[in-house]
């Protein structure tokens, strides 16, 4: 008990005196399916006083008592308006229905307090009914691509699923399914992210003003949640693509419809077309396994268990057979490539009472990559039989373990409090060949180099975090984490403070304010020029140190006529202990010898963002402008000097609409203009003290990609739109992507087999139509 | 069907090539100055220039330019040029603690210049020999060279080691391919004319014996090894190693790009200095 008091007491010293409150809870749940509605706004349209739900649809509101009358708001549904008199506590299942997109009557009727009430800024809930109506690289929705066209995130090469946040890198992105956070999110060498958009409830990206909660990562938190499945009747969606086909089914367990399943298979066909056997085979596949289990207990609580797998596989195979008199001789050359992720969570949730509400999470998450070569050999005459084996294989990864537990608890109808724990245990396999050797009457060797057994460290963090009304429109949301590292012995401390202001003024406008520091004892060597899987993730040691960011965001906003949603925000983030690739590094070299070929450094981001959204309607869609910068210093990186990122990128405009004609017609467009990122390139030629050709580079990354721009729409169709005998629903869609063919280069490369040498651009993606068809069943 | 969707599918997917016009039209015209110096050869620079990426001219070795040269900032003659070896001489080697100064101007090039001090002579220990001390994979003796460092703590050292064995047929001396166990003379230290270069991080003010394996069939004639041990400068170390792995880079499609190493000033190039010390093992 004396423990417990003095847990609460930073909490209690913020508080005001406990006055007699009404508290309000529940869930908010979609009316056709019963899934959670995540982010939902649920508020008091008399006080403003609101609150969001949490990543199980719940929510909890003090209040005093009297009459209120509630408000709750989800992109895409109708409001669910109650005007009640409160005399004591109450809890709701409130069911929101899917929003008529033609009615503008209803778009222009709903307040958006809910997008100026949070004081949360620099967060994007993106509905996923708009990710799914987005044109798609070859047919293939995309959840992270739709996330690319948002202000302050950039992709990396063309068609590339990378995401690179206020300047951030690839591994400073903590992305979570359902909770667990996966390491490596791109399939076909990054030309597609592993998030099946049929298996996904809901996504929220943060860009800063990050929660307490959340930690571990320097630029941004990707939340993902998993479908749950319809309560009421099972349901399921086919769609076939030219890269792959998607079969989703989710339903109830049983007749209570207590319990709910919800599965999603993505696996891609390309390979089917191609030899299997023969001569000369190749082939490359890749697949995405989702599966949840969610059970109601009790009214109050609630079991998940959800799981993820995926995998690519790049398979090359050579086999040749000749007589030469009686000689037999067989050979076969193999190459195979692979990597992918698992991750999977138990998580039980408990709404001990109307005001507090648990999360308890026990999960892993894995990342695996494995390349190999081999040749066998058998060679047959009358007299002997001799046979060869060489093989080399190289293999990297990362496990995680994880057990977390989250509290949120309604303290007032002025404050808040979310408070818990998170314990994480690393296994890092950061690479090691594996050569072998047999030969018949020769040598026999098996050896391995590169460090030999896994590499542990462990993280313990700790959290709280209150968010109050200080009264005259002021809202602030206070937090403190503390992390606990261990790795190799060495021990560090992290207290990472956080805050968030927000002061509303007239006109709905809000104006935002919020600092987070961030650290992150993972650190990621990655081919930064392709998006290859090359991924080495390697911990923290005592010479190369937990990165740290820290960072200032400035903002406002206001909702506009016509339900578009208007903010501007400035950032401003530095970063130490970040680490780069030694000049020369080699990719290959970097995997045995990581810490000698990775260099530490600094770098600062600052840039400014606006966004014009409007998330409902019949025209619906998104204007985004990034206007930023992004540099490193690294002492022993261009000789000291500062030098843009590589994904440095001045301007980023995005345009995105969506358009339903009628029953059976909806149109997409989106639009992306964007400077060129940085690039090292040659920019004169002279001759070494031993008399060969040397390149002057001048400067790291001084030069530019061309300005990238490109078109994509979207047609769909609905078949038979006015067949009311039938549930099922059918569609076409046609994507075309890069309606102009403008030459938007992948990478850049130097033809050395010319004189003089030049500089080539390569591009993959010109004009490209593609034809999907899809059913919801 | 299958081939004609696999070819469709590979259309749809197939890289298109172009060429982009960077024409670096700020790139300046530059000097390029080449002087490696040591305390036992001449002291000799190049002299060339540096052209546009993607220009039709190739970089040139200049004979017209003048080539000042100070010893400890007092000027010395003119450094006049030798057509046989295309480079600027003077008639003596440079001396350890000394420093020398060239500033090189030629027509149409802005002035550039460059310092080059040596650094004291290193303190190597007699190097030593040792046949049959294990047997290599195919059951042949190898033997053992050991090179010894008595390394100066007051400064900091970065040295180049080179082995080379006596060729009786050819009467002189060639490379020897060793091999090392030890961390310090590693793959990285590991240069492509058979040197090894490293810095004394690990040893600084220790005496340090390094250790390498002699394959069979080299330890023979009188003398029989060519031990080379360099005191080498920061500037000279820093143009080695970033030139090495410039040279061994290949064209690796994802590979980071290399800078070499220039303490040019206004130009391109190395001027720095090594002091050598040669011992033989007989």
């Amino acid at each position: 008990m004396l423990g417990k008091k003095i847990f609460f007491w930073p909490f209690l010293l913020l508080s005001s005196g406990l006055q007699a409150q009404i508290v309000v809870s529940g869930y908010v749940i979609a009316d056709q399916n019963g899934e959670s509605l995540i982010g939902a706004s649920v508020y008091d349209t008399l006080s403003g006083q609101g609150t969001t739900t949490n990543n199980h649809g719940f929510f909890s509101i003090s209040f005093s008592s009297g009459r209120r009358v509630l408000q709750v708001d989800y992109p895409g549904y109708e409001p669910w308006i109650a005007d009640t008199m409160l005399y004591g506590n109450e809890t709701f299942r409130i069911r929101l229905v899917p929003g008529k997109t033609m009615d503008e009557v209803t778009v222009r009727a709903r307040p958006s307090a809910g997008f100026t009430n949070r004081t949360q800024m620099s967060a994007i809930d993106l509905p996923l009914q708009q990710v799914r109506k987005l044109p798609a690289l070859l047919g293939e929705v995309d959840v992270i691509k739709a996330i690319q066209l948002l202000p302050g995130v950039k992709g990396g090469n063309e068609g590339s699923s990378g995401l690179y946040v206020r300047g951030g890198g690839p591994d400073q992105n903590l992305i979570l399914l359902d909770g667990m956070p996966l390491y490596n999110v791109q399939h076909m060498f990054g030309f597609f992210s592993v998030f099946n958009a049929d298996a996904i409830n809901s996504i929220q990206l943060y860009k800063g003003g990050f929660p307490s909660r959340y930690g571990g990562r320097l630029s941004s938190v990707l939340d993902i949640s998993m479908k749950e499945g319809n309560t009421r009747k099972t349901e399921g969606d086919f769609s076939v693509s030219p890269i792959a086909f998607r079969l989703s089914l989710n339903g109830p367990i049983g007749k209570s419809g207590k319990t709910t399943y919800a599965l999603s298979l993505r696996r891609s066909i390309f390979d089917l077309l191609l030899p299997r056997s023969g001569e000369n085979v190749f082939y490359y596949n890749f697949y995405d396994l989702n599966a949840k289990i969610s059970h109601r207990i009790s009214d109050k609580e609630r079991l998940y268990v959800s799981f993820y797998s995926g995998r690519d596989k790049f398979y090359t195979g050579f086999n040749n057979e000749s007589t030469n008199g009686n000689r037999t001789a067989r050979e076969s050359v193999e190459s195979s490539l692979m990597w992918g992720n698992a991750c999977g969570s138990i998580r039980y949730t408990r709404e001990h009472n109307p005001r507090l509400f648990a999360t308890h999470t026990l999960g892993f998450t894995s990342y695996r990559y494995r390349n190999g070569v081999s040749f066998n050999a058998s060679y047959r005459t009358d007299t002997s039989f001799d046979e060869l084996e060489l093989s080399l294989g190289y293999g990297a990864g990362i496990t995680d373990l994880i057990a977390r537990s989250d509290f949120e608890y309604a303290h007032s109808s002025t404050q808040r409090f979310r408070f818990g724990g998170e314990f994480i245990q690393h296994r890092f396999r950061p690479g090691y060949f594996n050569i072998r050797i047999n030969a018949t009457g020769g040598p026999n060797i098996d050896t391995v180099i590169g460090p030999k057994d896994p590499f542990y460290s462990q993280e313990f963090a700790l959290y709280g975090e209150t968010e109050r009304n200080l009264g005259r429109g002021m809202h602030m949301n206070a937090g403190l984490r503390m992390v606990n590292y261990l790795s190799g012995g060495s021990y560090r401390f992290f207290p990472e403070p956080r805050i968030s202001f927000r002061q509303r003024l007239e006109n709905n406008l809000a104006l935002k304010f919020s600092y987070a520091m961030m650290n992150q004892s993972v650190h990621l060597l990655t081919n930064s020029s392709g998006g290859l899987p090359w991924d080495l993730w390697f911990p923290a040691t005592a010479r190369i140190r937990p990165q740290r960011s820290q960072q200032l965001a400035f903002g406002l906003a206001q909702p506009w006529k016509h339900g578009i949603e208007f903010s501007l925000e400035s950032y401003f983030k530095w970063m130490n202990h970040i680490v780069d690739y030694a000049e020369g590094a080699d990719l290959f070299a970097v995997q045995t010898d990581w810490e000698e070929q990775a260099r530490v450094g600094r770098g600062r981001m600052y840039g400014g963002e606006l966004l014009m959204q409007r998330r409902s309607g019949r025209l619906n869609g998104w204007v985004g402008y990034t206007l930023s910068w992004s540099d490193r210093i690294i002492p022993e990186v261009n000789f000291g000097r500062r030098y843009y990122f590589r994904w440095d990128r001045r301007h980023h405009l995005t345009a995105v609409a969506m358009y339903k004609l009628d029953e059976a017609w909806e149109l997409s467009s989106t639009f992306l203009l964007q400077s060129g990122n940085a690039i090292t390139l040659p920019q004169g030629r002279y001759l070494s003290v031993n008399g060969t050709p040397i390149n002057d580079y001048v400067a790291k990354n001084d030069q530019r990609f061309p300005l990238y721009h490109r078109m994509d729409i979207s047609i769909q169709k609905r078949i038979n739109p006015r067949n009311n005998f039938t549930s099922t629903k059918q569609y076409w869609n046609l994507t075309i992507y890069n309606v102009y063919n403008r030459f938007n280069p992948f990478y850049i490369d130097i033809d050395n087999t010319r004189t003089p040498p030049r500089v080539v651009g390569i591009a993959f993606f010109r004009f490209l139509p593609v034809l999907t068809y899809s059913m919801k069943f | 069907m299958r081939l004609l969707l696999s070819a469709l599918l590979l259309l749809g997917l197939a890289s298109c090539e172009r060429e982009l016009y960077y024409t670096f039209s700020d790139y300046q015209p530059k000097l390029v100055v080449n002087g490696l110096i040591n305390n036992q050869d001449k002291i000799g620079l190049s002299v060339s220039t540096a052209v546009p990426f993607g220009s039709s001219n190739n970089p040139e070795y200049l004979s017209n330019a003048k080539v000042s040269f100070f010893i400890d900032g007092v000027r010395q003659p003119d450094l006049p040029f030798d057509a046989l070896s295309a480079k600027y001489l003077y008639g003596f080697p440079a001396m350890p603690g000394r420093e020398y100064r060239v500033v090189v101007s030629a027509p149409g090039y802005p002035t550039v210049e460059g310092t080059a001090k040596l650094p004291s002579a290193g303190s190597f220990g007699k190097a030593t020999f040792q046949d049959s001390v294990a047997t290599d994979s195919f059951g042949f003796p190898e033997g053992a060279i050991t090179v010894r460092i008595n390394d100066n703590g007051a400064e900091k050292n970065w040295y180049r080691i080179k082995i080379l064995y006596y060729n009786t047929t050819q009467a002189m001396f060639d490379l020897l391919p060793v091999e090392s166990e030890d961390p310090l003379v590693n793959q990285l230290a590991s240069q492509s004319d058979g040197s090894y270069v490293f810095n004394d991080a690990t040893f600084n003010g220790r005496n340090r014996e390094i250790r390498f394996q002699t394959p069979f069939g080299y330890a023979q004639g009188t003398p029989r090894f060519l031990i080379e041990m360099e005191n080498l400068s920061e500037d000279f170390y820093l143009y080695s190693t970033s030139l090495n792995r410039y040279e061994n880079a290949g064209a690796a499609l994802f590979r980071e790009p290399i800078f070499v190493y220039s303490n040019i000033r206004d130009g391109l190039g190395i001027f720095a200095g090594a002091s050598l010390f040669r011992d033989t093992i007989r």
